[in-house]
């Protein structure tokens, strides 16, 4: 009697086990390291997200001119005095960023799902 | 009894599986990414805080006008005038005193009537003549401030710039602030100043350090618990001469000249504050003072010297993955 009590809730909770589980290791294994990568373009008062797609992004007011081509983005052109953002060169990993910040003008490689939560610059 | 000894085992082991189930799924973070304090800051919260990022942001503009106001107040009086101040200024002066002493007076908040002649932060940049440096000199010296825990005098012509460290103070209240709204894990990182509160879904916060030379690979990646990095690099705000020469924004009071010991300097502390006073007071110090300071201090250091030399101090290992 008692085995029979005992059994099917062994054999659930097996199952039960079993599947949080794997769910939980799939979860932990397969996290994206990146997920989809998209481009963060800042300027005053504006925001834009746009893909990878190899494009030119003129800011005329601002005075800078970003490029993206082949999977990466950089400062081709700034009227600002340091020039930083220029040589920083290209960024493409996520959390990677290029700022003018003379003219309030940045570009960040944003990542749904990153490895790293944070770059020191 | 065996029978319910089992069925207890089951029940634990259900309950293991349950945590790690919800350890893995964990809490859903946002990133809100802006300019603020002059640079680029993103605020890492779960997305139910999302009103308390908006909140930092808010807080962000709030404090950087405060520390303009109180620096311009200052910088702006006539010599011998008592100046009115709040407690918030007074903690930065007593800060800005603590890294000067650490420095043997290479540190100095006044050396801003140096940096403010070569142009930086925004330029434009030019090198100054031997002459300017000789008339700025007398203006490069903390003592000609004095100051109660409410007013400031300046007892002759002196300028300050808080710069080094008031970052770092500011995302200290952000991080203050996210407490008071209840939130428990986050990360703040305003332009390299970073400060990591809890965790990331059971996991430290990751962060990686930026290459000096390189976008093509990182100096370090440490993992990130409820403390704060900062980090000095050549690359932040530098100018170059006609010869090729790299100006760069630190100054070292005792010399009246631009740095350049280091190429990157990073700092581990229990403040943001601490954190990004450091990483500049360290850039002023040679390897072996990075070493007997950063013990004493307990701070973490990582530094890749000139010729690229990469260097560890005092538990720097311990936080690498």
């Amino acid at each position: 009697m008692k085995s029979d009590r005992v059994h099917p809730v062994r054999l659930l909770d097996w199952a039960v086990i079993a599947a949080l589980l794997i769910i939980s290791a799939a979860t932990v294994l397969f996290v994206p390291t990146g997920g989809e990568r998209r481009l963060l373009l800042l300027s005053p008062g504006e925001t834009r997200t746009v893909g990878f797609e190899d494009a030119v992004y003129p800011f005329p007011e601002e005075g800078v001119i970003i490029e993206v081509k082949d999977g990466r983005a950089r400062f081709i052109e700034a009227d600002c005095p340091d020039q930083v953002c220029v040589k920083t060169g290209w960024v493409s990993s996520c959390g990677q960023a290029a700022i003018c910040a003379p003219n309030r003008v940045a570009v960040v490689v944003s990542c749904e799902e990153a490895a790293i939560d944070a770059i020191a610059e | 009894m065996r029978s319910l000894r089992r069925t207890h085992l089951h029940h634990g082991l259900i309950l293991l599986a349950a945590l790690l189930f919800l350890t893995a799924c964990g809490e859903k973070f946002d990133t809100r990414t802006t300019y603020a304090l002059g640079t680029l800051v993103s605020i890492t919260v779960p997305s139910s805080a999302d009103d308390a990022a908006g909140g930092v942001v808010q807080l962000f503009t709030e404090k950087q006008r405060q520390v303009d106001a109180w620096e311009a107040a200052v910088n702006d009086a006539p010599v011998g005038k008592a100046v009115p101040v709040e407690p918030g200024f007074i903690h930065l002066l007593e800060t800005a005193k603590y890294l000067r002493n650490l420095t043997g007076n290479r540190f100095d908040i006044t050396v801003f009537a140096l940096t403010r002649a070569y142009g930086f932060p925004e330029g434009p940049f030019r090198e100054i003549t031997e002459e300017e440096r000789t008339d700025i000199a007398p203006m490069v010296d903390f003592t000609r401030l004095a100051y109660t825990r409410t007013h400031v005098v300046k007892k002759a012509p002196v300028a300050v710039h808080t710069g080094a460290f008031a970052k770092g103070w500011i995302v200290d209240e952000a991080v203050r602030y996210l407490k008071a709204h209840g939130v428990e894990h986050a990360l703040i990182n305003a332009g390299g100043d970073i400060r990591a509160l809890g965790n990331k879904s059971g996991r430290p916060w990751r962060i990686a350090i930026r290459h000096p030379d390189t976008n093509e690979r990182y100096l370090g990646v440490i993992r990130l618990d409820n403390r704060s990095l900062a980090t000095s690099g050549d690359y932040e705000r530098f100018f170059e001469t006609d010869d090729g020469r790299r100006i760069t924004h630190i100054f070292d009071a005792k010399t009246l000249a631009p740095a350049d010991n280091w190429k990157s300097v990073s700092v581990v502390a229990d403040t943001c504050e601490k954190a990004d006073g450091l990483a500049t007071a360290y850039w002023l110090m040679s390897a072996a003072s990075i070493e007997t300071v950063c013990a004493e201090e307990h701070t973490p250091v990582l530094a890749m010297a000139k010729d690229g030399t990469v260097m560890r101090f005092c538990g720097w290992e311990s936080l690498e993955e």
